[in-house]
């Protein structure tokens, strides 16, 4: 059984989830963070779900509960399944970091550097109790990067464009809310089985580490529109950066842009050490045959490659991330129903 | 390593300063659909303390191809992050900005809180070709200094780069930028270009430009003339908003209030008369040209989103302005005007 405690997990979710504060877009409008919050809320009864089972039948690991719920058979089939998903997700994480870090620095940095630099610093941190130490004190360093980014666009921000509140109704805010409860809140279900552990400890620090960063994310939004204006954020691909990069703090400070880069390249590194222990836990229970290490420097070395021929435009990219959001959901949704389930017909007197 | 790819973002690499060419000021024309971009080197002098001027220029089928042409075929890269102003050419503000604008803040090249002017009178770049300042610094970087104080003094409207491109796609406002022209060789404001849309639709003099910077809210101060008095006004705010007016079409307001410097209270009622004044032109003229710079459709919407959705395009412009003026008086007198 893990050693993390609360207050680790909440530190190392919410680096993980803090990533899409950079990436995120404002094409909902003026409206998105209604939907932010939204996913945020929802983002709730998914996470205690994901927690559910290894506090109802505890084991050593996380990965040795599937089979312990459905059998030897259908638990390696379903880490399996979910092994490919989170290499999905990896690749994923690691070419929306790239494309963001090249988009910005201007393309002099190539793609399969970009990609094996954060790669190689993943599979260093890949595993639950040292990436959640490592993460406890880099929160702070995330969050204060964004803190002083919002407060440093206070004097500039125009709250008038958030008005008028929900001119079109509630149409499109539901839909938008599952794709953004999708991703990025979804990917809760790796960090919950990731780091195991029984009792409220784990599901309280993921939990709260849910409703800060949904705080963080709905501000951030709501600063991006009230600075860039609901037109200028829809317009540009990277909101959150734009706006640090047009703060005005006197003469001495015009690169807030820097200060917020810098912690998503370390929430990409973090998120993608999550995804990478999570896939090799789960490789080497299914298979029986390979070491951690194997799996996650294999698994670093796979996803590189995907990375650098699968990198194309932002558009590209857009449309991935799309479909990505609308499967992400259904199937950690139902990996986690099916785990729940299956746990509480094994215990129940 | 992730020092390093910090580093990457901030435009530091392996590159010194050295390798770096610093574009102070940009110029941008389109003819035919090809963009041409001129580009504004500060150039370090060993004999003078004042840096030269250089410009360098690309033309191609794109701003992004156009910007890489500027600095092709150069042992130095060109860096744009210090870039303070961009000159459109009257051609182009005449065609429509939207995607030049557009280009521009999504290019990584040239950052989003850049200052855009309009050219007036000669092409946008002759402005830094042929103009000059009187502190000897190269055209386009003093003019990012006088745009500075213009600003600072609601002399000029502030309009970065990621403002215009709000403005131009937004409903229901539209952007104005500060006009520059070339007098007797050197670069200088000269009111502003008007929009409706992302298209040219007018000029605004100097004196409407200084009123239609306090309604815009610009600036920290800004100074009113009544006759030949000149008065400083301080602790500005301008608001716009629409009332429910008959049939569903609102009637709009506009509200200034300020502190006067002045040495009594009748001095301060005849500045407020002489802002009211300025401001009621400014606004005519922006109702005549079709600018909606101060936002009415926008207060239109947010008072009511229906009959503004009804109403056909342009509909502000008919609609009824109240211009009030209040101003305190900063030695105990007080004036206002309705």
């Amino acid at each position: 059984m893990n050693r993390v405690s609360g207050r680790q997990a909440t530190c190392l979710l919410l680096v993980v989830l803090g990533g899409w504060s950079l990436t995120m877009t404002a094409a909902d409008g003026r409206d998105g963070w209604i939907a932010l919050a939204l996913a945020c809320g929802c983002s709730l009864p998914l996470t205690a779900l994901c927690c559910l089972p290894a506090e109802r039948m505890p084991r050593t690991r996380w990965f040795d509960l599937p089979a312990a719920a459905f059998g030897v058979g259908w638990g390696t089939a379903y880490l399996a399944t979910l092994s490919a998903l989170a290499f999905c997700s990896l690749c994923m994480s690691v070419l929306g970091g790239v494309i963001f870090l090249r988009t910005v620095s201007g393309g002099q940095w190539p793609v399969w550097l970009l990609a094996a630099a954060v790669l190689l610093c993943a599979a260093a941190a890949a595993q639950g109790e040292r990436l959640a130490l490592w993460t406890e004190p880099v929160v702070w360093v995330v969050v204060a990067a964004l803190a002083v980014s919002l407060l440093l666009s206070v004097r500039q921000l125009d709250l008038s464009q958030l008005w008028p509140v929900l001119s079109d109704g509630w149409r499109g805010v539901p839909a938008r809310a599952y794709l953004l409860l999708s991703a990025p809140f979804g990917e809760v279900f790796y960090a919950a089985a990731v780091l195991g552990g029984t009792g409220g400890r784990t599901r309280t620090g993921l939990l709260r580490a849910c409703v800060l960063a949904g705080v963080l994310l709905c501000l951030l939004y709501v600063r991006n529109i009230c600075l860039l204006g609901e037109a200028g954020a829809q317009a540009v691909l990277y909101p959150s950066y734009t706006a640090a990069s047009v703060l005005e703090f006197g003469e001495s400070f015009q690169r807030g842009e820097a200060l917020i880069s810098g912690s998503l390249i370390v929430c990409t590194v973090a998120r993608a050490a999550l995804l990478l222990d999570f896939f090799a836990g789960s490789l080497q229970t299914a298979t029986g045959r390979c070491s951690a290490r194997q799996a996650v420097w294999g698994a670093a070395a796979a996803a590189g490659a995907v990375c650098v021929f699968a990198a194309g435009g932002n558009r590209a990219f857009a449309d991935a991330l799309h479909l990505y959001q609308l499967l992400l959901l259904p199937i950690v949704g139902a990996a986690a129903l099916a785990l729940a389930a299956g746990v509480w017909l094994r215990t129940r007197k | 390593m992730l020092a390093l790819l910090c580093l990457s973002l901030c435009g530091c690499s392996w590159r010194d300063a050295g390798d770096l060419s610093a574009v102070t000021a940009g110029a941008v024309a389109r003819d035919g659909g090809r963009y041409t971009l001129t580009a504004e080197l500060a150039v370090p002098s060993a004999d003078s303390a004042v840096p030269d001027a250089r410009t360098l220029s690309g033309t191609a089928d794109s701003l992004a191809q156009a910007i890489d042409r500027a600095g092709a075929g150069r042992d130095t890269q060109l860096y744009w992050s210090h870039a303070r102003v961009l000159l459109l050419d009257t051609a182009l503000t005449r065609d429509g900005i939207e995607d030049a604008v557009r280009a521009l803040t999504v290019s990584s090249e040239v950052r989003p809180s850049v200052r855009v002017c309009a050219v007036s009178g000669c092409a946008a770049e002759e402005v830094l070709t042929e103009g000059g300042s009187l502190s000897g610094d190269p055209a386009g970087f003093a003019l990012g200094d006088s745009m500075d104080l213009a600003v600072r003094q609601s002399r000029a409207a502030d309009m970065p780069l990621y403002r215009v491109l709000d403005r131009v796609l937004a409903d229901g406002i539209d952007p104005v930028l500060p006009a520059v022209s070339l007098e007797d060789g050197q670069a200088v404001l000269s009111g502003t270009a008007l929009f409706s849309g992302d298209r040219l639709c007018g000029w605004l003099d100097e004196t409407q430009t200084a009123a239609l910077c306090i309604l815009l809210h610009a600036g920290d101060t800004a100074t009113v003339y009544d006759g030949d008095m000149r008065h400083k006004l301080s602790d500005l705010s301008a608001s716009v908003r629409a009332d429910a007016g008959e049939g569903g079409t609102p009637a709009f307001a506009v509200d200034v209030r300020a502190d006067v410097a002045c040495e009594s209270d009748g001095q301060a009622r005849r500045a407020a008369a002489a802002l009211r004044a300025q401001c009621v032109q400014a606004v005519e003229t922006l109702r005549r040209t079709g600018c909606d710079a101060l936002g009415f459709g926008r207060a239109w919407r947010q008072a009511d989103a229906a009959s503004y959705g009804s109403a056909a395009d342009g509909a502000w412009r008919s609609v009824p302005v109240t211009v009030r003026v209040a101003l305190r008086g900063t030695q105990s007198a007080e004036g206002g005007s309705e």
